[in-house]
């Protein structure tokens, strides 16, 4: 960012934009059209975030010729003062958040302005703007372009306007675009921001569909605190900006009051041994700040401020993915998991998983990563992602999926939604595609996704003994009863009585699931004493003293452990329906 | 209600009663238990059995499906109806759990029905959907129609130029053969064909019967030929394309198929004559020819391995075919006029294989 910084002030910014069409994101129609959507959706949702508002965003986008599209995205945020529009929305690198530390969506005020630039250069029009604040009566109406020469925005009108709501922005771009669906489309954006944002309704009008995805929570997340930057997570090129900035104090006071956990006593002695003292920051030279950056990476702090994150949360997570997924009627969902905050090179983060298993979802294909990064979702750069590469190192067969080549994805109806949250995401370019492979990232990663591997291999195998179960039952409830009763209709005779043979059936002491309870019930022709022992996130056990032949018993379990357990029984396993035999191993426990 | 059927349901009643896991028993239909007898040249049933007990689930269901089936044909025994095939598949959707997966799956228990009591199942009342094949020429039968009353019909006196419509059901109580003036029966694979001989009144003019088989011929076209053969002693000529299909269609005319093992008895008729198109037609008449394909070559030579073809006539057509790589068509004759058929071609091959 700050080589940027300085660059700017050298070339046009047209030529500045030219040069990083790729980095900016705008190096062709289909990826402009949907970097333009992108880069507004993440504003409104970032806005909404700052003042706890639950957003609403339409998104509509109009055909207006070939390759010529109009792209309009509204929100109910809180609007922008009149008198901040155009130097928000015209300026280049406006509003980036120097000295803090946030966990934010952009983490620069590059992106809308790129999208305006790129509008005006593709297709000549300006860029309209209504905003409403909620103390002004009415929406003010703006239409402006960039002067490129200047790199200043230029407003070329401003009319109020009626706009009935209580606050909310509307931002207008006409720009040379290709409208796609499926992959990497504007569609799969907002659809994957919605699981990220399960706090967000969504109205998505395109050129051959209209989509409404409603809020699947009711609540705004929490406001993810800003925080001073932690001494081992800047860069040289951050570290003098910073003190640039209070050039009148002394290197001890900006160390202890701009940075997080530097005590007087850390910062007096970061200073001596950098061999500093009593030296003015505005006679600091390049090599002096070299020396402060080699003295800091010494020097042992404590961790940073973990409570500045913001997770999408274990239960919302949960809700979204039923929102998003529900249409493929998938066999389960698994329980949203969330570890950390972490630390690595000075900034927390925290990772969250959840993952989606069966039903329509397609069998032969590779399994499906949903990559987010501080709740916007990454839709290229897959394979570097560390995403896609703790999920591709994790050994799938034993989870029971099959994984035709070591490390790459595996192939089932599976979907594994994977955030990354942090002050700081580690992208692995300034496009910010894919999230870098830092060691730390990748080893919670891998503690994360096993845990939800786990989960989804449980409740395939739980999945096989609820067959088993369902099937055996089917056959003496309701097979073998209609045998009965068609058999005696056609010879017009008596029902038979067919206890004898559900016992021969059987024979077996079954465990059955009923509305979530566990059941036991003897089909032998012998009284059964057996322990039972549920093992999930934990071991829970039970036992039944002489269960009569035909008797049925409640297992003394909380739904929650019967529906996330595997079921053990001490009995041997060719009278088992519904269980596993107890390993030797666990009956001493 | 037919006795066979109600045996059927008696024993699993019975079994019940006594306490017993209720079973059906028929003969294996695996395809190790379907052998080629060389001395009545169908296939048959070998001698292994097989028991579906309704201990498992699918064989229970197996089990309740037939009851329903037998129920079905129960009915519409007393209702004097029949039913399509297709017809059952769809009214098992009411059967609880007996309804039917697919129709193969329920054209498949039929088939069984048919094995384990030697019922046809045009007997009992369930036929299939494709429509009859035609006949013409002079044969007087009597047909059982729909009023009950037995219709007399001359085959060539009392039909118009499409010719007399085979019923999906050709046993005995249904139609009976009368009398036939005629010294041979064609069976010929393609309409136009048929139309060809029909408008060059073959039938007339070389004493015969011409009998329309709609490509691979169905149960009841068969069972009519076989019957013809049995009852009124007329040799059975088959007359197809130049290509491993239609050679099938005589094989399945000749000695059965793998499918209807369990009645080739009644299907198939052994003494059948090829007469072409054959691959040395394809040379001596200097034919108009397609390419084999892929498939074509494959289906040669695997009937290279078919026992039905394992004598020298067919081993020296197949392999001709597959040296010239090439088939002919039936109305491929045409090349030479549209009477070459009827004046020069079957006239030849029928004198040169004994039939005239």
């Amino acid at each position: 960012m700050t080589e940027l910084d300085t660059d700017r002030k050298e070339v046009s910014i047209s030529e500045f934009f030219d040069k990083n069409k790729q980095m900016l994101g705008f190096d062709s129609p289909q990826k402009a059209l949907f970097m333009t959507v992108k880069e507004a959706v993440d504003n409104s949702l970032d806005a909404c975030a700052d003042s706890g508002i639950l957003p609403e965003i339409t998104v509509k986008i109009e055909e207006l010729g070939k390759e010529k599209y109009r792209v309009e995205v509204t929100d109910n945020g809180p609007g922008i003062e009149r008198s901040e529009v155009a130097n928000s929305f015209g300026k280049m690198l406006y509003g980036s958040r120097f000295f803090k530390e946030r966990q934010t969506r952009g983490q620069q005020g590059l992106g809308i302005s790129a999208a305006i630039l790129y509008a005006q250069k593709t297709t000549g029009f300006p860029t309209e703007i209504v905003t409403k604040v909620e103390r002004e009566m009415t929406a003010f109406h703006f239409v402006l372009d960039i002067d490129i020469k200047k790199n200043s925005p230029h407003k070329i009108s401003e009319i109020p306007e009626i706009w009935d709501t209580k606050s909310g922005l509307k931002i207008t771009l006409v720009l040379k675009g290709k409208y796609v669906s499926g992959k990497q489309s504007v569609e799969e954006y907002v659809r994957e921001s919605a699981i990220a944002n399960p706090h967000t309704t969504f109205h998505l009008i395109l050129p051959d569909k209209a989509i409404d995805i409603d809020r699947s929570v009711n609540e705004a997340p929490q406001v993810p605190i800003a925080v001073k930057p932690h001494p081992h997570g800047v860069e040289l090129g951050e570290l003098i900006s910073i003190f640039k900035e209070y050039e009148n104090q002394t290197i001890e006071e900006v160390l202890e009051d701009k940075f997080s956990r530097v005590t007087k006593q850390t910062a007096k002695s970061i200073v001596e041994k950098s061999k500093l003292k009593d030296k003015k920051i505005s006679k600091l030279t390049r090599d002096d700040f070299e020396e402060l950056m080699r003295t800091i990476k010494e020097t042992d702090f404590m961790e940073p401020r973990k409570d500045c994150l913001s997770p999408i949360g274990a239960e919302p997570l949960f809700k979204s993915a039923i929102n998003s997924f529900k249409e493929y009627h998938p066999a389960y969902f698994s329980q949203a998991v969330v570890r950390g905050p972490f630390v690595f090179s000075g900034h927390p983060f925290l990772v969250e998983a959840i993952a989606i298993y069966g039903g329509d979802l397609p069998k032969e294909d590779p399994i499906r990563v949903l990559r987010f990064a501080n709740r916007v979702p990454l839709l290229y750069q897959s394979g570097s992602c560390a995403i896609t590469r703790a999920v591709s190192s994790l050994a799938w067969n034993q989870y029971g999926f099959s994984q035709p080549v070591k490390d790459q994805l595996p192939i089932g109806p599976l979907v594994i939604a994977v955030h990354v949250a942090s002050t700081k995401i580690p992208f692995t370019s300034e496009a910010k595609e894919a999230i870098a492979t830092v060691p730390e990232i990748m080893d919670s990663l891998d503690l994360l996704l096993r845990g939800v591997a786990r989960q989804i291999k449980t409740m395939r195998k739980k999945e096989a003994h609820k067959s088993q179960v369902a099937e055996k039952f089917a056959l003496i409830e309701q097979i073998l009863p209609q045998i009965a009763a068609k058999s005696s209709k056609i010879l017009n005779l008596e029902p038979p009585d067919i206890t004898p043979i559900i016992s021969k059936v059987m024979g077996v002491v079954a465990f059955r699931e009923i509305d979530g309870e566990l059941f036991a019930e003897n089909y032998t022709e012998k009284s059964h004493s057996f322990k039972v022992v549920l093992k999930g996130e934990g071991t829970f056990t039970d036992s039944v003293k002489n269960l009569k032949p035909f008797q049925k018993v409640k297992l003394n379990f909380s739904r929650e452990i019967v529906s996330s357990s595997e079921i053990y029984v001490d009995l041997p396993e060719p009278i088992l329906l519904g269980a596993y035999t107890l390993p030797k191993v666990f009956k001493d426990e | 209600m037919n006795e066979k059927l109600e045996n059927i349901v008696k024993r699993i009643y019975q079994e019940m009663s006594a306490g017993q896991i209720p079973k059906v028993e028929l003969k294996s239909r695996n395809k190790e238990n379907i052998l080629f007898d060389p001395r009545s040249s169908v296939w048959k049933y070998g001698e292994s059995t097989v028991k579906r007990y309704a201990s498992k689930a699918n064989s229970a269901k197996g089990i309740l499906k037939m009851l329903y089936i037998i129920d079905f044909v129960d009915e519409m025994t007393a209702g004097l109806k029949t039913s399509t095939l297709r017809e059952m598949y769809y009214i098992s959707e009411g059967w609880n759990l007996g309804k039917f997966e697919s129709q193969d799956e329920s054209d498949m228990m039929v088939e069984d029905l048919e094995v384990m009591t030697n019922y046809l199942r045009e007997e009992m009342r369930l036929r299939p959907e494709e429509s009859g094949a035609s006949v013409i020429g002079n044969l007087t039968l009597t047909e059982l129609n729909r009023k009950g009353e037995k219709k007399k019909i001359n085959c060539r006196d009392d039909v118009g130029d499409g010719g007399y419509t085979i019923p999906y059901n050709v046993e005995k109580e249904k139609v009976d053969l009368v009398s036939a003036d005629v010294d041979f029966v064609l069976a010929i694979e393609t309409g136009g064909m048929f139309d060809r001989l029909v408008e060059n009144r073959f039938d007339e003019k070389m004493r015969s019967l011409l009998v329309h088989m709609k490509g691979q011929p169905s149960r009841s076209t068969k069972r009519l030929l076989n019957r013809l053969n049995k009852e009124l002693g007329l040799p059975i000529v088959v007359f197809t394309d130049g290509d491993p299909w239609s050679f099938r269609i005589f094989a399945s005319v000749a000695y059965g198929a793998i499918k209807t093992a369990h009645i080739s008895d009644i299907l198939a008729t052994p003494t059948s004559e090829f007469i072409g198109i054959t691959a040395s037609d394809i040379l001596r008449y200097d034919l108009p020819t397609d390419k084999l394909t892929d498939k074509d070559i494959q289906a040669l030579q695997s009937e290279l391995e078919d026992p039905r073809f394992n004598i020298p006539f067919w081993k020296g057509e197949i392999e001709t075919m597959l040296k010239l790589g090439k088939k002919a068509e039936q109305q491929a004759l045409a090349k030479y006029g549209l009477d070459f058929v009827t004046d020069t071609y079957l006239p030849e091959k029928l004198k040169e294989n004994g039939i005239v």
